[in-house]
C-alpha cells in the first residue's frame, strides 16, 4: 500500500516546479482525538512530523461526552483539521459540512479496494463519497468460558440461536452459572446486539435505499422471541439492561458468566484484568451462518483544509488510519499490542508484526475469517440513525417488560425507522 | 462614593460572570426554542411554537415529566429530611463530634460519577453489599436485582443522589443551627420541654428560613439531575429513569434537534422555577418569624 514518494514530498516537487512556495499554505494541523492513549496519539503525531516535516497539535477530548463535544465544537465553528469520530455521526457530519470528503485524494481509491469488502459501507455511502478511514474495527465475537461449557456437557460453544438458548439453560439448571449470558444491553447499545442477530441469522436489515426490510423477513420476529425468552426465563445477568462495562468485565472474570457477546478486543481486556476465570475465557464466531456485525470508529478530516496544509493532513490521515508510506502499520500496531484494536484491511492481519502482536490466546484465523464474512448496514452511518438506536433501546425494553410481543416490536421498529428517516 | 455603589461595585464581576455564563446562553436557548436551528452555516428560520408542540406531543415528553416529578420528590424529601438528621446529629455534644463533621462533608465531596458507580455496585445483586445485608436481617430472602426493576430503579437513584446532596444540605442546617442561642433553647429544657417539643417550637422555627434555602436548592437539584442517573442507569431499564435532562440530552446530541432540544430546556427550566415556586409557597406560609 505504500505510495513510495510521500505526498508532502511530492507536493513540495510539484510547487518547486512551478515556482510556488509549498510553505505558504502549510500550517500546523489539528487533531483531536478522545483520551485512550493520549501519550501514545502524541508519539504517533510527533512520529509523522518528524518524517514529514509537517506540524500538528493534538487536543485530546474525554470519550465520555465526545460525540456531543465535537458536534458542539463545529456547531460553534470550531473545526478541527483531523478528528476522531464515531460512525454513527458519519452522515450527520457529511450534512453539515463538517469534513472533508476524500474521494479526490490521490491512492485514496487503494486504500478502499484494500478493505474487507463488508467494511466498505463504513467509509463509502450509497453515492460514493468517502468520509473517514478506519481508526480502529472489532467483529462481533461470541465468548465464552470454556470451562463451564464443557461441565454443562457441551463438546463446543453454541453455533445457533437454539443452541445457545440450550446451553444457557443446562448451565443454569446444572448450577454451574445463576446468569449464563451477558451483554451490554444498555438502552442506547441494545440496536449493536439487534443488528448482530439479526445478521447473525442470515437477515438484511436494511436494504441499499435504507429502508427497513428486517420487518419483511419473519425470522426477525424468531430473534426476538429468541431475545425475550433468555430474558424472561432467566437466563441473562439479571441486571442486563443497566449493566455497563464493570459488571461486565467482573463477571466473566470472576465467572459469574458464562457468555459474553461483544467486540473482539474484550478477550484482551478480560485477560488484561485477570481473574479466576481469565484463562477459561475462548471466542468464537457468533451463533448464525449469516453475517457478524462489523464495528469501530473512524477518523475524518475537517473541511478547513487546502494546498500544503490539505496535503499534510492526507498523508497524516493515511500514516494514522493504516499502512504508511513504507507499507507498515506502525500506528495499528501499537493499538492491537496496547488493546487489540484492529483495521479491517485483510493486509494487516497478514502483516507479520501484526501477528505477532497479538496475544497468543487470540486465533487469529477465526478472527479473519469472521472479518471475511462481517458486514454493516449502510443505514447505521446516516444521520437519522442515531434516532433509530435510541428507538430500538426503548421497545426492545418495552417487550422484555412485556408490554409488548415480538411481533409488535419489530413491526414498531420498523415504522420507527421510516418514520425517523422521513425527518 | 455610597455604600450602594460600593455594593455594586463589589457585586460586578458576580453579575459579569453570571450574564456571560447564564444570561446570554439562556437568551440564545430561549430564541433557539422558536427557530429551527440547522447544524449546519446556513441561517436559523422563525417557527413559532412549533418546536414546543412537537415536545409536548411526544409521549416520551409526558412519561420523562411524570418520572422527573416522582424522582424530584423523592430527591428533596431524602436530602432534606436527611440532611436535617444529620446536622440535628452533629449539633449535639456528642464525642468526636469534630471528626464527625469533617467527615460529613465526604459525601457531598465525592465526584457525582463516583458517586453513581459506588452505589451501583453496593446494590449490586452478585457483589453488592447491600442485597447481603438485607439478606442477612431477613428483609429479602433471596438477592435482588434492583437496578433491572423498574421501580426499584428508580428508588435506588434517588437514594444515590440524594445521598449526595444530603451532606450539603447538613451543612447549611448546622450553619443555622450555629447560630441558635444556646440560652433558648436551654430555657425551653429548663421550662419543661420535651426534645420534640423543642425541636418543633424553638429549633425548627429558627431553621425555617434556611429550611426554605435547602429546599430551594434540593429542588433545582433534582429537577436537574442527570449524573447519577446516567451513571446508574442510563435512564433505564426502559425509559424507568428516563429525567427531562436525559431526554433532554438525547434531543441535543443524540437527536441532533437543537430547535426542540432548546425548547424542552425552556420547558425544563419552567418546571425549576414552578416546582421551587410552590415549595416557597408552602414553607414560607404561616412563618412566625416573618410576622
Amino acid at each position: 500500500m505504500g505510495l513510495g514518494l510521500s505526498l508532502p514530498a511530492a507536493a513540495a516537487l510539484l510547487a518547486a516546479c512551478s515556482g510556488e512556495d509549498p510553505e505558504a499554505t502549510r500550517r500546523t494541523l489539528r487533531f483531536v482525538g478522545w483520551d485512550f492513549l493520549p501519550d501514545t496519539i502524541q508519539t504517533h503525531l510527533d512520529t509523522w512530523a518528524a518524517v514529514s516535516g509537517g506540524t500538528v497539535e493534538l487536543e485530546v477530548l474525554p470519550v465520555t461526552g465526545y460525540p456531543a463535544a465535537i458536534q458542539t465544537r463545529f456547531r460553534g465553528g470550531d473545526r478541527p483539521d483531523l478528528f476522531y469520530n464515531f460512525t454513527y455521526l458519519l452522515g450527520q457530519f457529511l450534512e453539515n459540512g463538517w469534513n472533508r470528503t476524500l474521494n479526490d485524494l490521490p491512492g485514496v481509491e487503494e486504500r478502499i479496494d484494500a478493505l474487507y469488502p463488508g467494511a466498505r459501507s463504513r467509509f463509502v455511502t450509497a453515492d460514493g463519497q468517502i468520509t473517514s478511514l478506519p481508526y480502529f474495527s472489532a467483529v462481533f465475537m461470541n465468548h465464552y468460558n470454556a470451562a463451564m461449557v464443557e461441565q454443562a456437557g457441551f463438546s463446543g460453544p453454541p453455533q445457533t440461536l437454539q443452541e445457545y438458548y440450550d446451553q444457557c439453560a443446562k448451565i443454569k439448571a446444572d448450577g454451574i452459572s445463576d446468569a449464563p449470558y451477558e451483554s451490554s444491553w444498555l438502552n442506547e447499545r441494545i440496536e449493536e446486539y439487534l443488528m448482530a442477530t439479526l445478521l447473525g441469522e442470515g437477515i438484511t436489515p436494511f436494504d441499499d435505499a435504507a429502508q427497513p426490510v428486517f420487518a419483511d423477513d419473519p425470522r426477525s420476529v424468531d430473534v426476538l422471541e429468541w431475545w425475550r425468552a433468555m430474558y424472561q426465563d432467566g437466563l441473562t445477568s439479571p441486571t442486563i439492561l443497566t449493566d455497563d462495562n464493570p459488571e461486565l468485565i467482573g463477571g466473566m472474570t470472576q465467572g459469574t458468566f458464562a457468555f459474553y457477546a461483544g467486540h473482539d478486543y474484550w478477550l484482551k481486556i478480560f485477560n488484561d484484568v485477570g481473574g479466576p476465570a481469565a484463562a477459561d475465557l475462548r471466542m468464537a464466531p457468533m451463533p448464525g451462518a449469516g453475517q457478524t456485525l462489523l464495528a469501530g470508529e473512524v477518523v475524518q478530516m475537517g473541511p478547513d483544509l487546502e494546498g500544503t496544509a490539505l496535503n499534510d493532513a492526507w498523508d497524516l490521515l493515511k500514516f494514522y488510519t493504516g499502512a504508511d508510506n513504507d507499507g507498515n502499520f506502525t500506528v495499528p500496531l501499537t493499538w492491537v499490542e496496547a488493546a487489540a484494536l484492529a483495521v479491517p484491511y485483510p493486509s494487516f492481519f497478514e502483516d507479520p508484526a501484526i501477528q505477532a502482536a497479538y496475544p497468543d490466546y487470540y486465533d487469529l484465523g477465526v478472527i479473519t475469517s469472521e472479518y471475511d464474512r462481517a458486514g454493516t448496514p449502510a443505514a447505521r452511518a446516516l444521520s437519522w440513525y442515531q434516532g433509530f438506536q435510541v428507538k430500538v433501546g426503548e421497545r426492545v425494553n418495552d417487550m422484555l417488560a412485556g408490554d409488548a410481543t415480538p411481533a409488535e416490536t419489530v413491526a414498531n421498529m420498523a415504522d420507527d425507522a421510516v418514520e425517523l428517516a422521513a425527518g | 462614593m455610597s455604600d450602594r455603589q460600593f455594593g455594586l461595585v463589589l457585586a460586578l464581576p458576580a453579575i459579569i460572570s453570571l450574564v456571560l455564563v447564564v444570561g446570554i446562553p439562556g437568551i440564545q436557548t430561549l430564541i433557539y426554542s422558536f427557530q429551527r436551528v440547522p447544524l449546519s452555516d446556513d441561517p436559523a428560520t422563525f417557527v413559532g411554537t412549533d418546536n414546543y408542540g412537537k415536545v409536548l406531543g411526544d409521549e416520551s415528553f409526558v412519561e420523562s415529566l411524570v418520572v422527573t416529578l416522582q424522582y424530584t420528590a423523592g430527591y428533596v424529601l431524602l436530602a432534606t429530611v436527611l440532611g436535617l438528621l444529620f446536622a440535628l446529629l452533629l449539633d449535639q455534644p456528642l464525642r468526636g463530634r469534630g471528626i464527625a463533621r469533617a467527615l460529613l462533608i465526604i459525601p457531598w465531596a465525592t465526584p457525582v460519577i463516583i458517586a453513581g458507580v459506588m452505589w451501583k455496585w453496593l446494590i449490586d445483586p452478585q457483589v453488592g453489599g447491600l442485597n447481603a445485608v438485607l439478606f442477612e436481617i431477613g428483609v429479602i430472602e433471596d438477592y435482588k436485582p434492583f437496578l433491572a426493576d423498574r421501580e426499584w430503579a428508580l428508588v435506588f437513584t434517588i437514594l444515590a443522589a440524594a445521598w449526595h446532596q444530603a451532606s450539603f444540605s447538613a451543612l447549611l442546617f448546622l450553619a443555622s443551627l450555629q447560630t441558635l442561642p444556646n440560652e433558648i433553647v436551654e430555657a425551653a429544657r429548663v421550662d419543661g420541654a420535651t426534645a420534640w417539643q423543642r425541636f418543633r417550637g424553638v429549633v425548627f422555627p429558627w431553621i425555617r428560613p434556611m429550611l426554605l434555602v435547602v429546599v430551594v436548592i434540593n429542588v433545582i437539584y433534582g429537577v436537574l439531575q442527570f449524573d447519577t442517573v446516567w451513571v446508574m442507569t442510563q435512564g433505564g431499564p426502559g425509559d424507568a429513569t428516563t429525567l427531562l435532562p436525559i431526554l433532554l440530552y438525547r434531543q441535543l446530541f443524540i437527536f441532533s434537534d437543537i430547535g426542540a432540544g432548546s425548547a424542552l430546556a425552556v420547558m425544563l427550566g419552567v418546571v425549576a422555577v414552578l416546582v421551587s415556586s410552590i415549595a416557597l409557597i408552602l414553607l414560607g406560609r404561616d412563618d412566625p418569624l416573618a410576622a
